[in-house]
């Protein structure tokens, strides 16, 4: 959900929350109000009638006009000033309406009136109906405008943020470039890309660093192991050296060999886990298998490994063409190494997959384990264990699936692009 | 043929020298950047190896240079970057090959022989060897005169064992040689010894000796006494 939208519905939630309170508030005072207004003047009207009689001796008549209704009745004995609330049948309005009613009586001479005074209670129903029904249209609309007035105003506060989020979408480590960021007069969204500057910049120069420390720990290991290599290469080619002693110096050899590839898979690793490589081109997998078979051709041959080609797809892929390059390297070849002599190796091309399968006893690696690093299937290998890490890091990267399988003698390496 | 050496690691420079002395070539030594761009600038040289990771500049700068001053030149970049951005950028400024760190000098040699034969106009384009000639640019190959059927690889097996006649050549180099790196996946080299034997049944002596030689264990090597 949109930021405004939240904000928006909050507001409106409150508001409505708020009004609502309000209006009953002012409902339940207006008829407090009005309901003294009215028994006060029950009063006063008794205060005017009892006037009228002291003046002029007489009682009054009985009125039954608009308004207030005073009857007046000869009683026989005195009673108690009463106040109540009662309904009166109209006969215009042909129907009970309710009125508020103030019976006291009244002497004069020895005789006892009782004089009863009502009030029409409707009217003041239909003053509550009115103002109640402007307090909610005049809320309703101040509501709308309110609702649209802080949203044109958020809009318009939140627009740096916007712009700082547009930026940090786009900033990409390994391009690069700084984060620039247009100047901002609010002063938390001054600090947020404050902050956010300063953290990016901490960020692409660890990065950096981060970046040189793997090619330069490349260089640092790779130069000794090239010496060695190099001493070893010059003193083989001398002629009387004993069998033993070349037996140890081809040890020494094989070994500074695994050692050199081994460090060179690791930092190859680490690149592709930075993201190293973000140049990416349309490559077509057909003839990039294709490739690889004809690279590889002398070891299937050795192998007498027999190739079932099934490409039902030509289109391309999106990726970077080194990574792809060792990706398939990687896959053909574990699958001509785990092959068995006179072996079936078969390699299917789909819209969306590539399967790579190939005869040849079961693994003693868990499955689950397979695309770890250093899992080795045969432990005197010379093999450093990291191709397929190299090719599940490649998958990663990509947000490919990989999958493996071991089916009735065969293992399946399957690829879901 | 005189070639300059640009590498600031003492230890493997004295070896690459001493191995391309022993190789015949006349070699000159420079450990930094402001001394190779010194000799680029009084010399001249038929190949130049060029590390890019030297003191006082970026080895880049003096492929740039080389190129200016001296376009026949044939240069190689040894590096243990193996970057890509390095690589492009090296071939792009006009350097002919690109090797990284560790390599095998025999790979090595092989580089600097295929610069050499490929900026050599003048010279010769053929390696005659006892009863073979060779002709690199057309892949052909004559035993005792008659044309001898040889696969791709087999042919570059062969110009590699050439290129580095009487010396051992480690099952690794080979391999990396002829799969690139990826070679090393395998787990074994013995497809390595099928190739060898094909290879020796057609290169042979007047005598019908075989000129290749296997190495203890290690590797193969070309006899040519």
């Amino acid at each position: 959900m949109k930021l405004l939208t939240k904000t928006s519905i909050y507001y409106l939630i409150f508001s409505l929350i708020l009004f609502l309170i309000g209006g009953i508030f002012f409902y339940i005072q207006l008829r407090e109000i009005l309901d003294e207004e009215f028994t006060e003047d029950l009063y006063k009207k008794k205060e005017l009638v009892l006037q009228y009689i002291n003046d002029s001796s007489k009682i009054p008549q009985s009125s039954n006009l608009i308004g207030d209704k005073i009857s007046v009745t000869a009683g026989t004995q005195q009673i108690n000033e009463e106040l109540k609330d009662t309904l009166i049948f109209d006969p215009v309005e042909k129907e009970y309406l309710q009125y508020r009613q103030l019976i006291f009586h009244v002497k004069a001479g020895n005789n006892i009136n009782i004089v009863t005074i009502s009030k029409p209670l409707f009217e003041s129903e239909d003053l509550i109906d009115g103002i109640i029904r402007w307090f909610i249209i005049v809320s309703v609309i101040m509501l709308i405008l309110l609702f649209f007035l802080t949203r044109l105003l958020s809009k318009k506060m939140w627009t740096p943020f916007y712009g700082t989020l547009n930026l940090l979408q786009n900033f990409d480590i390994n391009k690069n470039e700084a984060v620039l960021f247009s100047s901002v007069k609010i002063s938390e969204f001054k600090m947020l890309n404050d902050e956010i500057q300063k953290m990016t910049e901490k960020i692409r120069r660890d990065y950096q660093s981060l970046k040189e420390f793997t090619e330069n720990a490349s260089h640092e290991i790779q130069t000794p192991l090239a010496i060695i290599r190099s001493k070893i290469e010059l003193m083989i080619q001398s002629e009387n050296l004993l069998p033993e002693q070349l037996n140890s110096l081809k040890d020494i050899y094989e070994t500074t060999h695994r050692l050199s590839k081994l460090n060179q898979s690791l930092l190859l690793l680490a690149k592709i886990e930075n993201r190293q490589f973000p140049e990416t081109q349309n490559i077509e997998l057909t003839k990039l298998i294709e490739g690889k078979l004809s690279q590889f051709e002398e070891m299937i041959v050795y192998k007498s490994i027999t190739v079932e080609k099934k490409f039902t797809n030509t289109s391309e892929l999106k990726i970077n063409a080194y990574l792809a390059d060792i990706l398939f390297s990687n896959i053909i070849l574990n699958a001509i190494k785990h092959s068995e002599q006179c072996g079936k190796l078969s390699i299917e091309l789909n819209r969306n997959s590539v399967i790579v399968t190939n005869s040849g006893a079961p693994t003693e690696i868990p499955p689950e384990k397979l695309f770890q690093r250093f899992q080795k299937g045969n432990l005197s290998s010379d093999s450093t264990g990291l191709g397929l890490s190299i090719v599940k890091q490649i998958c990663m990267t990509y947000n490919f699936r990989i999958q493996y399988f071991y089916h009735e003698g065969n293992h399946v390496i399957s690829i879901f692009f | 043929m005189k070639i300059l050496l640009i590498e600031d690691e003492t230890t493997l420079g004295e070896s690459i020298v001493s191995f391309l002395r022993n190789e015949g070539y006349v070699c000159e030594w420079v450990k930094n950047f402001d001394a190779g761009r010194e000799k680029i600038f009084i010399y001249e040289y038929d190949c130049a190896l060029i590390d890019i990771t030297i003191p006082g500049g970026s080895g880049l700068e003096i492929v740039r240079e080389f190129k200016k001053s001296n376009q026949k030149t044939g240069i190689i970049i040894i590096s243990a970057k193996n970057s890509l951005d390095d690589k492009i950028s090296g071939l792009d400024l006009g350097a002919d090959d690109y090797l990284t760190k560790p390599f095998h000098f025999a790979e090595l040699n092989s580089r600097i022989k295929s610069v050499l034969r490929r900026r050599n106009f003048e010279g010769s384009k053929e390696i005659i060897f006892k009863n073979i000639r060779l002709i690199p640019d057309s892949q052909e190959i004559f035993v005792d005169g008659k044309p001898v059927n040889l696969t791709k690889k087999e042919f570059s097996l062969l110009l590699f064992l050439v290129s580095n006649k009487n010396r051992v050549l480690t099952k690794e180099s080979i391999a990396e040689h002829l799969w690139g790196d990826d070679a090393d996946m395998i787990d074994s080299f013995d497809f390595i010894y099928s190739h060898i034997k094909n290879l020796r049944k057609k290169i042979i002596d007047e005598k019908g000796n075989t000129l290749i030689q296997s190495v203890y264990g290690i590797g193969y090597k070309l006899l040519i006494k």
